[in-house]
């Protein structure tokens, strides 16, 4: 069964290329542009990795982060952040909520596709 | 009358329907570009790793479907440079290179250097932003001449580019611009020097004698920002700068560089100032910490007439490293009503910064 990936973010561009990207190395996408979207979606699927922004509309992104941790079906699912913000206090801050990784924006496809694919190895082999 | 009026009406109504419409249309004669276009790009040529990886016939395939589209009408034209541009800014890495090379292929710079050689001002910043976005230094000659603009706009554009792409002469700009800069200038040029990573950061003091006084406070942020002690001196010979926000941000420059050697000189000064510049001192005081200005700080405190001198001296005790805060909240019941309540404001984290 495919893996299957939520991408919370409302830069549509970055989202779409990011999807196709993600297609290619054979995995399922499923998009949420706001706070409001990610948690019903993550309400109704059990995803294998988050990927979130943490400026994003509706929820901000930290309480976003703290109610998937608090949910009945992704509370153990991997969290990875991607944002634009990039001081050293709220990243660290934002890892001590317990998230696998912080990537700051710009980003590396490559970099991104090649974490996800460890956290996935590493969750498979955790279960 | 009500006939006339009534037919102007109905002519502003028309004519907003009808801006409406176009504006539709083009939004989504724009987003249909915006698909196809990123499809072209996503399946073809973003999916591979480097430009090496790409097959020669792959490349130039895309690049001849991407060029017929360019060709066909304006809104691919704009929507294919925007894309270029957007994926350049956000994306990092390998794939970059690709869409350098996809937007040197389809000779999409020359359009953007035609908006640089445009008569709008509008035209050029938008051109100067696409260079910047693209990182483009092949540009770079055509970016020179507008360095010259009559255009404020488009000069400091252009100076952020320079900035941006790290040309060699991309500090001139501190001796040539004559005109004063708007905040949002000063903005825009600060975010271009700190935000380029290296960058090769000159000695911010040798452009503090520019007349420029805009130019003088951009150099104070930035020697600031860079920790350059060496300006310490030069900034203490302008503290009797004509312009009290020249000397404002002097001042405040001393105390966020923690340059305690010089605080005898800015009590000197402080009699001589506004209570503008009189607060400002108490709080660069305040973080410079030492005894002296510790019993200064507290004199102010204990006989300011003026409620500003009173509420900076009590937020420069609050920040005072040194132990002015305990002795003076030691003796807490020996301080009147009006006293105690101001320190204990800024006992408040969210308060303890002053108004300043």
């Amino acid at each position: 069964m495919k893996k299957r990936i939520l991408i919370v973010d409302d830069e549509s561009l970055v989202t779409k290329y990011l999807k196709a990207r993600l297609k290619q190395e054979n995995l399922a996408v499923d998009i949420a542009v706001d706070g409001q979207e990610a948690l019903k979606k993550a309400k109704n699927h059990k995803y294998d990795l988050i990927l979130t922004d943490l400026m994003i509309p509706n929820v901000a992104g930290r309480e976003l982060i703290m109610q998937i941790q608090e949910s009945m079906l992704n509370a153990e699912t991997p969290i990875i952040v991607l944002s634009s913000l990039s001081s050293d206090e709220l990243i660290v801050d934002v890892l001590a909520t317990g998230v696998k990784d912080y990537i700051v924006k710009p980003f590396s496809v490559n970099v991104i596709v090649a974490k996800i694919k460890q956290l996935l190895q590493l969750s498979l082999k955790a279960a | 009358m009500a006939f006339f009026s009534f037919i102007l009406i109905v002519i502003t109504l028309i004519v907003i329907f009808c801006n409406r419409v176009r504006k539709v249309r083009k939004e989504k004669a724009v987003a249909k570009a915006e698909d196809i276009i990123f499809e072209e790009l996503s399946e073809h040529l973003l999916t591979y790793d480097t430009v090496t990886d790409i097959p020669e016939e792959e490349m130039n395939d895309t690049v001849c479907k991407l060029n017929k589209l360019k060709n066909q009408d304006k809104v691919f034209r704009r929507t294919m440079v925007h894309l270029m541009v957007y994926f350049q800014m956000n994306l990092r890495g390998t794939v970059t290179n690709i869409i350098s090379s996809a937007y040197s292929r389809l000779k999409l710079r020359e359009f953007t250097r035609g908006k640089l050689r445009s008569y709008f001002w509008f035209k050029k910043t938008q051109g100067l932003t696409e260079v910047q976005g693209m990182r483009d230094g092949h540009s770079l000659p055509e970016v020179q001449n507008l360095i010259d603009d009559s255009n404020q706009d488009v000069r400091v554009a252009a100076y952020n580019v320079l900035l941006k792409l790290k040309a060699n002469n991309c500090f001139d700009f501190m001796v040539d611009e004559k005109e004063e800069l708007s905040e949002w200038h000063q903005i825009m040029l600060e975010d271009g020097v700190v935000k380029t990573p290296g960058l090769e950061i000159p000695d911010f003091k040798i452009y503090l004698t520019t007349e420029c006084n805009s130019i003088i406070l951009l150099c104070i942020k930035l020697i600031v920002y860079y920790r350059q002690y060496n300006a310490v001196p030069k900034l203490l010979s302008m503290l009797d700068h004509e312009q009290e926000d020249v000397r404002t941000k002097i001042i405040e420059a001393l105390g966020s560089l923690n340059s305690d050697n010089y605080e005898e000189r800015l009590i000197e000064k402080y009699p001589e100032e506004t209570i503008k510049n009189k607060s400002a001192i108490l709080i660069a005081l305040g973080q410079m910490g030492s005894t002296l200005s510790g019993d200064f700080i507290k004199k102010k405190f204990l006989g300011a007439k003026n409620f500003d001198i009173l509420e900076n001296a009590a937020a420069a005790i609050i920040s005072h490293p040194g132990r002015l805060k305990d002795s003076l909240t030691a003796n807490m019941s020996e301080l009147d009503e009006k006293h105690q309540a101001i320190l204990q404001h800024f006992e408040e984290p969210l308060n303890a910064y002053g108004s300043v």
